[in-house]
């Protein structure tokens, strides 16, 4: 596996870790046993915080969903099979008698004859 | 603090008695007359007032309010000598003396105040050293330090008696009710922010896959793309190249094009950029048109005009539409640029520019290669209506259509020569070749054309020649090769009649009727690098008779030269046939 999906993949467990983690937390504060009201204040705010961290991490994992897109489509190389393959000789002279006739087409003129009877 | 003599008092003298006499205020018995005067005229306003009735009935009034209110100015100046002389002497003591003490005693105080402090500032050291030792070492005094081991002074803190039980159940019931309602208060907020959040990525999620969907469909198109930064806001986007740079052409425009987001909707729109600086650009979308006029009885006709056939609807998305469009005039202004490039050589050879259009003037007829401005509600100059009136108008329309065909063939053929040439090792030579491609476009057109009349124009010199000598002459062979050079097999270059410059033959074999004698003529047309010029090489064997010329033995070469005009091949043969026949 390229190093560059390795670091993806790490990426997005870690934002999902985190995720969890923070989500487990808001419920672990969110209790309210005999706290002192330093600690009820303090609580009450890490609840608002753990809730935008959850948000900044979900929004991470938008942007590693793009980064997979950007690299699927700007870091693959499309190879055609049929690229390769050369010429057979027989479409080879097709394509010269195609193109002398229109060479023959364009090289003659119309017979003066015909014009000048207008 | 009161050691260097910094500390001040101030003295406000009211403090000390309204008695204290002040230095400033003028002792009235030793005032001048000149002073006196003026100032017991502002007392009285006038000497009528002033009577010594009144006066003593003053003194005698002003001893009682005097006594009652010191502080009334006017009575202390009227009151008696005596009064005034003996306060003075009791309050000049007073003062002196109170100041001094209280000034003593202040500066006690202010010691034992300074003192209280060290010596609490040393308590409050000795308990942070059991903390934080090195703070507390910078902060303790040096006797302190000296006397006491740090960190040996600890605290707790004390937990309140169970005898308060009620005052603090009463405490945590309305603690415990506020942290909830904090803590609601938060939990509302973050479901709020949650809503909030899982909306806006939603119609993120709904954007981006409307992008990559457009981006996806670009790709499946077999474009080339790449990232690159947008030139207006200099954010992060992806570029499609949709020109011909990778394909072997050499044009100035690489056709670069960038994919902008629209932050909005999460469409793709495309907007080329221009090869200087990245800068985006608006494109005016050329194209060529090919043009016949044709001498018709003296006068200059249109005969034949391509049209414009592509409606760039290939696909049902605008975007790969754009991207074609642009793709297909891109190609179309190369084009033009490569056959201006080619059509400066050609100025000798009857071909002109002029602005933007390339006359080719040939044989009573003139090929007009222009370009011109697209304009897609036109469709009188798309489609050239008008000028299909009649038939004549219209002959030559295939034909335009054809070269044209022809002209991007060709420059298909010159972008692939160009690949090949990048593909292979470099070297000095293939450095040198890169640098100097040139197309061939115009140069066969033009060649080809030629090299039919020339074949036209020998054929009948033969023909009248032949005629003349018909009487003397036995003609036993009269072959046309036309274009000997394709004949090789296999074919390599499908291109080849355009890119080798054309080779014809024409094969004579003359008996004199007379003395049997054979007379064999090669004539050979064929052309310089620059396809336009006539190069006649005209080769002439005579044999004694048939079984030499047969056995292809003791032929006599009579000639062997080239021409570059008619005239002199056709007086050249002419005297040669002549010369053969006595």
């Amino acid at each position: 596996m390229q190093p560059q999906s390795i670091a993806l993949l790490q990426r997005i467990d870690t934002d999902v870790e985190q995720i969890l983690q923070k989500f487990e937390h808001i419920f672990e504060v969110a209790r309210n046993q005999d706290k002192r009201k330093e600690l009820l204040a303090v609580e009450s705010l890490t609840i608002e915080s753990d809730a935008l961290t959850i948000i900044r991490f979900c929004e991470d994992l938008l942007s590693i969903s793009r980064a997979v897109k950007e690299t699927w489509c700007l870091g693959t190389l499309k190879v055609d099979a049929n690229d390769d393959k050369m010429m057979s000789q027989k479409d080879v002279n097709k394509v010269f008698e195609k193109l002398n006739n229109l060479t023959d087409h364009i090289s003659k003129f119309q017979e003066k004859s015909e014009l000048s009877t207008v | 603090m009161t050691e260097n003599g910094g500390f001040r008092i101030e003295l406000d003298p009211d403090n000390y008695g309204s008695g204290y006499k002040d230095p400033f205020i003028q002792d009235e018995d030793k005032l001048s007359l000149a002073d006196l005067i003026p100032r017991i005229l502002i007392e009285r306003k006038s000497f009528l007032n002033v009577t010594e009735d009144n006066l003593r009935e003053e003194i005698e009034n002003g001893e009682h309010i005097h006594n009652e209110d010191q502080s009334d100015a006017v009575s202390r100046i009227d009151s008696t000598e005596s009064d005034i002389n003996e306060q003075p002497q009791q309050q000049q003591e007073n003062p002196t003396e109170t100041f001094q003490s209280q000034k003593i005693s202040l500066q006690k105080n202010i010691n034992s105040a300074v003192n209280e402090t060290s010596l609490s500032l040393d308590f409050v050291s000795l308990l942070l050293s059991a903390v934080k030792p090195s703070l507390a070492k910078s902060t303790i005094s040096p006797h302190l330090q000296k006397n006491v081991p740090i960190g040996s002074l600890n605290s707790d803190r004390l937990i309140p008696n169970d005898e308060e039980d009620e005052t603090n159940q009463n405490n945590k019931d309305t603690l415990s009710g506020v942290g909830s309602a904090w803590k609601l208060q938060s939990l509302n907020k973050i479901t709020n922010l949650f809503r909030d959040a899982s909306i806006n990525l939603n119609e993120q999620v709904l954007k981006e896959r409307r992008y990559w969907n457009m981006i996806n469909l670009v790709l499946s198109n077999d474009e080339a793309l790449f990232k690159t930064r947008d030139p207006i806001n200099n954010a992060r986007a992806i570029g499609v190249k949709y020109g011909y740079g990778d394909s072997g052409s050499s044009f100035h425009d690489r056709g670069l094009a960038i994919l902008r987001k629209d932050n909005i909707s999460g469409e793709v729109s495309f907007h080329p950029l221009s090869n200087i600086s990245n800068k985006l650009t608006e494109k005016s979308f050329k194209f060529i048109r090919v043009k016949i006029l044709s001498e018709i009885d003296g006068d200059f006709m249109l005969t034949g005009q391509s049209t414009f056939e592509n409606e760039f609807n290939s696909s049902n998305t605008k975007l790969i539409n754009d991207i074609e469009k642009a793709r297909y005039f891109l190609f179309e202004e190369d084009l033009f640029y490569q056959l201006t490039r080619e059509a400066k050589t050609l100025i000798n050879y009857n071909v002109s520019i002029i602005s933007n259009k390339i006359i080719i003037e040939i044989n009573h007829e003139i090929i007009e290669i222009e370009s011109v401005t697209y304009d897609e509600n036109n469709e009188d100059i798309l489609n050239n209506y008008y000028q299909n009136i009649n038939t004549y108008s219209s002959i030559n329309n295939k034909k335009c259509q054809l070269i044209l065909i022809y002209l991007n063939l060709m420059l298909c053929c010159y972008f692939k020569y160009n690949l090949k040439l990048k593909q292979k090792i470099p070297t000095a030579l293939s450095k040198f070749k890169r640098s100097n491609t040139h197309p061939l476009i115009l140069r066969p057109l033009l060649g080809n054309i030629r090299h039919e009349l020339n074949l036209c124009n020998m054929q009948e010199i033969i023909d009248n020649l032949l005629k003349r000598f018909k009487d003397e002459i036995e003609f036993k062979v009269n072959e046309v090769g036309k274009f000997v050079n394709l004949n090789k097999k296999p074919v390599e270059n499908p291109f080849q009649k355009s890119i080798e410059k054309p080779v014809s033959e024409f094969k004579l074999i003359l008996n004199n009727k007379k003395n049997n004698n054979y007379l064999k003529i090669d004539v050979q047309l064929t052309t310089n690098e620059i396809f336009v010029n006539l190069i006649i090489n005209l080769n002439i064997i005579r044999y004694k008779n048939a079984q030499d010329f047969n056995n292809n033995l003791n032929g006599v070469n009579v000639l062997q030269i080239s021409f570059n005009d008619f005239n002199e091949i056709e007086e050249c043969l002419e005297w040669t046939i002549l010369n053969f026949v006595n």
